[in-house]
């Protein structure tokens, strides 16, 4: 930095432009409010006071038009697949996807006749979460895994 | 409970039982005949104006002989007493209780929807929880637990979703054979 020294205003920084998409885009990460079964109850608890998600700028947002980030909490049962699948079409770019919990990694348990076995049948998946049902600390855990894949994607230049 | 029994056992006769299942709770068994007749007498006489539940199951054995059961959980609301009754069938067939009860209304839809009792005099017997589209009645015996084959048959919404992992379709057990006389020491000798 030797030549660039007092060149330029204070409180200037040189990064890239794909650094600093990445930047923003992983510390906003705003997941739709979106429950399927006891994996949900976590995901609030991951969310309220003792755990804190808005601290990371995890916001949840009630309309998937405003969200990024779907993150399936549960069971996905045939009836509710289409749903699912509507709610990430309604979902603008870019848009992650989070398999909260056994269920919605494999079916879990229910290897039955009408659970989806692994919502990654119906959906792109970015991050699998193990527990039945997670604590929050795996949920935050697998947002933090999201944040090291988002920081890593290239934008402008693939 | 036992006033019941005997009021009814003078008025229907035999087609009557208690079930004794050595839990605390009392449950009739009414012949599928008597039924109407005694749904009716406990809704206008004995004052059980609430029903509760519905409850079918079914069996098939390992000669593929298949039986049904249904359990109809009534409840008092002046005495505060509940019975069970208790209806075995041995074709999927029994009458229905809407006129009578109008919540019947859905718990039969349910009961035929998951195990196929067909509630014969209800004005609505469609499916209520799996779509039109699906075949057969899933809690039924011989319906594979596992059978996803009818996940690919509809496209309720349009997005042309195929699903791959479609499990495995139902096994008829192999039935027993009688294993050989063994030989006795007479016969041997």
């Amino acid at each position: 930095m030797g030549i660039l020294n007092n060149k330029f205003n204070p409180n200037f920084v040189t990064t890239n432009v794909d650094k600093i998409i990445g930047l923003s885009r992983s510390h906003s990460i705003w997941p739709l409010t979106f429950g399927l079964s006891c994996c949900a109850i976590e995901m609030m608890s991951a969310g309220a006071s003792k755990y804190d998600l808005d601290r990371f700028g995890v916001l949840f947002r009630a309309s998937p038009r405003q969200a990024d980030l779907l993150i399936v909490a549960g069971t996905v049962n045939r009836k509710i697949a289409p749903i699912v699948r509507q709610v990430y079409e309604q979902m603008p770019e870019p848009k992650w996807v989070i398999a909260m919990g056994v269920c919605a990694t494999s079916g879990g348990v229910y290897d039955s006749y009408a659970v989806v076995q692994g919502v990654d049948e119906i959906v792109p998946v970015d991050v699998y979460i193990s527990g039945c049902p997670p604590r929050p600390e795996a949920l935050l855990d697998g947002i933090f895994e999201l944040k090291k894949i988002i920081e890593a994607t290239k934008v402008l230049v693939k | 409970m036992e006033k019941l029994l005997e009021s009814l056992q003078t008025q229907f006769g035999k087609g009557i039982t208690a079930c004794d299942n050595g839990v605390a709770i009392d449950i009739i068994a009414v012949t599928p005949d008597l039924f109407p007749q005694v749904i009716r007498h406990l809704h206008d006489v004995e004052k059980y104006d609430y029903l509760v539940d519905i409850v079918a199951s079914h069996w098939v054995d390992e000669n593929s002989e298949h039986s049904y059961e249904v359990t109809y959980n009534l409840y008092c609301v002046d005495s505060k007493t509940r019975i069970f009754l208790k209806v075995q069938l041995t074709t999927p067939k029994l009458a229905s209780v809407y006129h009578i009860y109008k919540s019947a209304d859905f718990m039969e839809r349910e009961q035929y929807d998951m195990v196929g009792i067909v509630f014969e005099g209800h004005p609505n017997l469609k499916r209520i929880y799996m779509p039109d589209y699906f075949e057969g009645h899933p809690l039924m015996k011989t319906y594979g637990e596992k059978d996803r084959s009818w996940f690919n048959l509809g496209d309720e919404m349009g997005h042309g979703l195929t699903f791959t992992n479609l499990g495995e379709k139902y096994v008829p057990p192999t039935p027993k054979v009688k294993p050989a006389p063994t030989p006795t020491e007479s016969s041997t000798k």
